[in-house]
């Protein structure tokens, strides 16, 4: 797949009605945005690349695996993909547990276009962000890779707001040595101030 | 094979065959009992000779000793024997011979009597042989000397015999004295006992046959013989018992002598046996001739009996040839007549016996047969047979007769036949008939035939036909009477009387047609049938009537048709008479039957209506939610073209193939409205030509909003051949959902990965068509199957209890089965089996 398209965000559509099917790629694409359209759950994970941009419409009631279903796999494979699930009737049990598993909107058929497209947009916004979040965590995470055991030994103790001096009881070793070993983790992580450390060590963990 | 042989031959044959075993019997007892008196004869007679040869011989002995004691008392040899010249003398013998006698021998010594020693010797009181004189000239043997002095030495003996070299010899020895008496030696003679010796001391006997011999009995060899020639020294005495009778006797008078020598007399065999056989040849001439006379007898006496004997049979076969009119008895005249005889008297009596047990049976068989007709008929006869006498007393009563007036045989036996059973006021005609028969049989007349009153044993009168046969017999005249019940007859007359009368009684329509369709009888109620044939009694029936009565007749097994006439409704029972060949036609009217009928078809169609209806509330969210999808498709299509208008994007083909689209989904959504509508309304029941795959595929989608509720989809197993039939396409729809509904109901405790729902269609072997549905739910337990189609019954709490019932009313509605089989705990099959449209199916293949 190219750059392009990789970077460009697409509505996946999974739906077993044909023709449901069909008029939401009629509808969506009318804004702009491509569409890919799956008949299955199966289908869709079969065909689908993690880290694509863009945002998955479910219909909750499908044959084989069901759209919470499918919102559930996807969780437990750690794919991020924002879902706005769409249902014939809604009744709220479901609402609950689709918004509780990460949903970003629950649409009730026949609606509104406006409501699905602003749901669409919402979705794709919030992908773009969970997208950049995640990339940075990816390079925070290099960054750590990068440290020596000691390195990273002084790192926690500095974000754990230790002194130096601390420090350097701690380990049994001179302040000076701790200078310096600060100093490569600071350079090693590319953060400016130590505020900037503290932040980057928190995200990573946080996601963890 | 004796029968072949006249009796004179037989005669002779056994005559001569006895006489010939009795002459060689005879004759050789004769010849044992001669041989023996002969042999007692000739062995007196040898003992007698022997005896007396001995005696001559030992006389012949005795002579020598004389011989010897004159030589040796006589002066002569006194003389010679002077002591002092002979006893001086050398001790050389003196040898004598014929030429030179001795000087003591006597000149005149006469030799008469044959005595003739052989050698005469001195010997002196030493023993020594001082002289020896041999009288023929021959030497004396050397060594007998020394064994004659041993001898003499051994035994004082004056005379014996003694063995040298295999010859005996007499030895005699007598004392010699000289003048002064004085003892002077003794005079040995010695004799051979040779052939010559025993044939001189045998010389007075004139029977020359006669052989005497010295036996040695330790050898058995005969040592010297009085006849040589035919008796040999040495040879051995079995060889000689051949020809010789041989007696053997021991010496006497020879007492100390060791020599064990016998004595033997042989007596030629020869000339006895001559005497025998001499005997023995004329006994059997006479023999001969007296047995030749007996037989000759014998054989005449024979022939003289058998021409006797053959005239007599002469006699007799020609007395049963008259008698018996048997033409055997051919060969009469040839053979043995006493045998022929004999077979002939023998064939004669069992001729004879044959005849009477001819005679005897076919008596007997005709007697016996002509009571067996007559029992035969009795007991056999359905009417009861009576045989009275002149007086009217019963002789005979038949079986029939005892089951009829229920009198056992030995009961009516002697009773009046009036009296026990007719009424009382029938006896007078019975009287008179009696009466008229015997009128009537003089004449030669017919049986006389009348209606009485019976009367029973337990007082029933009954009428009865009876007839009259008077039958004389030699010594009495009796009556036979047959009677008949007619009581039964006459209730059966009674009753077909009746019975005509019954169709006509009958309130429902009876009608009879013939073969060619003709109504030959209709009874009033059927008028409205006549009126709707348009035709009357005795016309003929519409054309497809008629070909119906033809068919009925034609299969021989009744049949019922319906007919609706203006009056209502008739079922017609068409029963074949085929052996008189109509038909009976009974009409019912079943108009209220049939109003019953329809109005319970019409209570059931409402009641399926109602069931629909109510499953159409149950389905309510899931049509709601199918209805959603086409009008959720039109929308999206409608704001997507709005959008593209506006923002004027999109080209126009793309447009209106959108527009194309909202256009379908309006019409699925109508289709699913128009179906609702149709399972909703209430109408009547159709039937139309449907393929059960299309409908299958129909329901599930019908289903399709449940189904994914119950996250799963229906596997689909529908048979590629279209599967014509004709039904109400709603009501089996309706029996579809219900049964994928009950799956689906079946299987929410399974988990929703392993729920499986199939439906399938096909055609099954016995031709019928089938679409089932099967599920892996719980099951059904086997005491819910037996109330499985029951109304009310239902395992659901919600459920009525009535979607079962319904379908198995629709689907016998539509001739076809409903059946279910489960596997508690695995799921359950629901088959719906029902009839192909076989002529649609080939026309829409077509």
């Amino acid at each position: 797949m190219s750059e392009a398209n990789q970077s460009k965000p697409v509505v996946f559509v999974v739906d077993d009605d044909q023709a449901m099917r069909n008029s939401l790629k009629w509808l969506i694409e009318s804004v702009g945005v491509h569409v890919e359209s799956f008949s299955s759950a199966d289908d869709f994970l079969a065909q689908y690349q993690p880290g694509r941009a863009g945002c998955l419409v479910l219909d909750v009631r499908m044959p084989g695996m069901s759209g919470l279903d499918l919102q559930e796999h996807l969780a437990n494979r750690n794919i991020h993909i924002p879902v706005v699930i769409i249902t014939g009737h809604g009744d709220v049990p479901m609402a609950v547990r689709a918004m509780k598993s990460g949903a970003i909107d629950f649409i009730e058929k026949p609606f509104n276009d406006e409501v699905l497209l602003d749901a669409i947009r919402r979705a794709i916004a919030h992908g773009e962000q969970q997208r950049s979040h995640h990339s940075e965590h990816l390079q925070i995470q290099q960054r750590l890779q990068n440290l020596t055991p000691r390195e990273y030994e002084v790192m926690e103790m500095v974000t754990e707001g230790k002194s130096n001096k601390e420090i350097a009881n701690a380990l049994g070793v001179s302040a000076k040595t701790i200078e310096a070993h600060r100093a490569r983790v600071m350079e090693k992580m590319q953060a400016g101030s130590l505020a900037e450390l503290v932040r980057m060590v928190l995200a990573v963990n946080g996601a963890d | 094979m004796l029968r072949g042989i006249p009796l004179p031959a037989l005669a002779l044959a056994f005559g001569v065959l006895t006489g010939l075993a009795l002459w060689l019997v005879v004759d050789r007892l004769q010849t044992r009992a001669l041989s023996h008196i002969f042999d007692q004869a000739l062995e007196s007679q040898l003992d007698q000779q022997a005896r007396e040869s001995l005696i001559r011989f030992d006389e012949y002995r005795r002579s020598f000793a004389h011989l010897a004691r004159l030589v040796a008392t006589h002066r002569r040899m006194a003389d010679y024997l002077d002591p002092i010249i002979w006893g001086r003398r050398s001790s050389d013998t003196l040898q004598y011979d014929r030429d030179h006698t001795p000087p003591w021998l006597p000149d005149d010594l006469t030799w008469q009597g044959g005595i003739s020693p052989a050698y005469f010797s001195l010997v002196d009181p030493a023993g020594q042989i001082r002289e020896l004189y041999s009288s023929r000239g021959a030497a004396l043997p050397v060594g007998l000397i020394g064994e004659v002095n041993g001898q003499l030495v051994a035994a004082n003996r004056r005379s014996f015999v003694t063995l040298f070299n295999d010859r005996p010899w007499l030895i005699v020895t007598e004392p010699t004295e000289d003048n002064a008496r004085t003892p002077m030696g003794s005079i040995v003679i010695l004799s051979p006992i040779d052939d010559a010796f025993l044939s001189a001391s045998q010389q007075f006997v004139k029977s020359s046959n006669n052989v005497v011999a010295i036996l040695d009995p330790d050898a058995q060899r005969i040592l010297a013989s009085s006849s040589p020639v035919s008796v040999v020294a040495g040879s051995r005495l079995a060889a000689l018992r051949r020809d010789y009778m041989v007696t053997a006797q021991s010496f006497f008078d020879y007492d100390g002598s060791d020599m064990n020598l016998l004595f033997a007399t042989l007596l030629p065999r020869a000339s006895f046996e001559r005497t025998g056989q001499q005997v023995l040849d004329l006994e059997r001439r006479q023999r001969l001739i007296g047995a030749a006379v007996i037989v000759s007898a014998f054989v005449l006496l024979f022939v003289f009996m058998s021409s006797r004997i053959s005239r007599l049979l002469r006699r007799v076969s020609q007395l049963s040839r008259r008698a018996l009119d048997v033409p055997n008895s051919g060969p009469l005249q040839h053979g043995n007549q006493l045998l022929i005889l004999e077979e002939w008297i023998r064939d004669f009596v069992q001729l004879v016996m044959r005849a009477r047990e001819e005679m005897r049976r076919q008596h007997e068989t005709e007697l016996l047969e002509t009571e067996k007709l007559r029992v035969a008929i009795m007991d056999a006869s359905l009417d009861a047979i009576v045989t009275v006498d002149e007086r009217g007393g019963i002789l005979d009563f038949n079986p029939t007769a005892q089951e009829t007036f229920d009198y056992r045989h030995e009961e009516a036996i002697g009773r009046s036949f009036s009296e026990l059973v007719v009424a009382p006021k029938s006896r007078d005609a019975f009287e008179r008939l009696l009466y008229l028969s015997l009128a009537g049989a003089d004449q030669g007349g017919a049986l006389q035939r009348a209606e009485l009153q019976a009367v029973a044993r337990d007082g029933r009168v009954f009428p009865v036909e009876l007839s009259i046969k008077p039958v004389f017999l030699e010594e009495q005249l009796v009556f036979t009477l047959y009677l008949r019940d007619i009581a039964e007859r006459k209730v059966r007359e009674a009753e077909i009387r009746s019975l005509a009368a019954f169709p006509s009684e009958s309130p429902i329509p009876v009608l009879r047609i013939n073969g060619r369709g003709v109504i030959t009888y209709a009874n009033q109620p059927s008028a409205a049938l006549l009126k709707h044939w348009g035709c009357r009694p005795l016309q003929t029936l519409p054309v497809n009537w008629r070909n119906r009565v033809e068919a009925v007749l034609q299969t021989g097994s009744t049949k019922e048709f319906e007919v609706q006439t203006d009056d209502g409704i008739y079922s017609l029972l068409l029963a074949p008479v085929a052996e008189l060949g109509y038909v009976n036609v009974y009409a019912r009217d079943i108009t209220s039957e049939r109003l019953a009928e329809e109005e319970a078809k019409r209570r059931q169609n409402e009641l399926v209506h109602v069931t629909r209806v109510s499953n159409m509330g149950e389905m309510a969210t899931g049509i709601a939610h199918e209805l959603n999808q086409p009008l959720s498709a039109i929308v999206n299509y409608a704001n997507g073209c709005a959008r593209r208008l506006r923002l004027d994007i999109g080209g126009k083909d793309e447009l209106l193939e959108a527009l194309g689209q909202i256009s379908d989904q309006a019409g699925r959504a109508g289709e699913i409205i128009k179906r609702l509508r149709g399972m909703v309304s209430r109408r009547q029941p159709v039937r139309e030509l449907v393929d059960l795959n299309v409908l299958a595929r129909e329901t599930c989608s019908m289903i399709s909003h449940e189904l994914k509720r119950h996250e799963l989809a229906i596997e689909r197993r529908l048979s590629e051949d279209e599967l014509w039939v004709r039904v109400d396409s709603v009501q089996i729809e309706q029996v579809l959902i219900n049964l994928l509904r009950n799956a689906l109901d079946a299987m929410i405790e399974v988990p929703a990965a392993e729920r499986r729902l199939v439906i399938e269609s096909g055609v099954q072997p016995d031709g019928m068509v089938y679409v089932c549905v099967q599920d892996n739910g719980s099951g059904i337990s086997s005491r819910n199957m037996e109330h499985l189609f029951d109304a009310f019954f239902s395992t659901k709490e919600s459920g009525m209890g009535m979607g079962l019932a319904i379908s198995q009313t629709i689907i016998n509605n539509h001739h076809g089965k409903i059946r279910a089989d489960s596997w508690p705990g695995k799921g359950s099959v629901f088959t719906i089996e029902l009839p192909p449209n076989i002529d649609s199916a080939v026309s829409a293949a077509s």
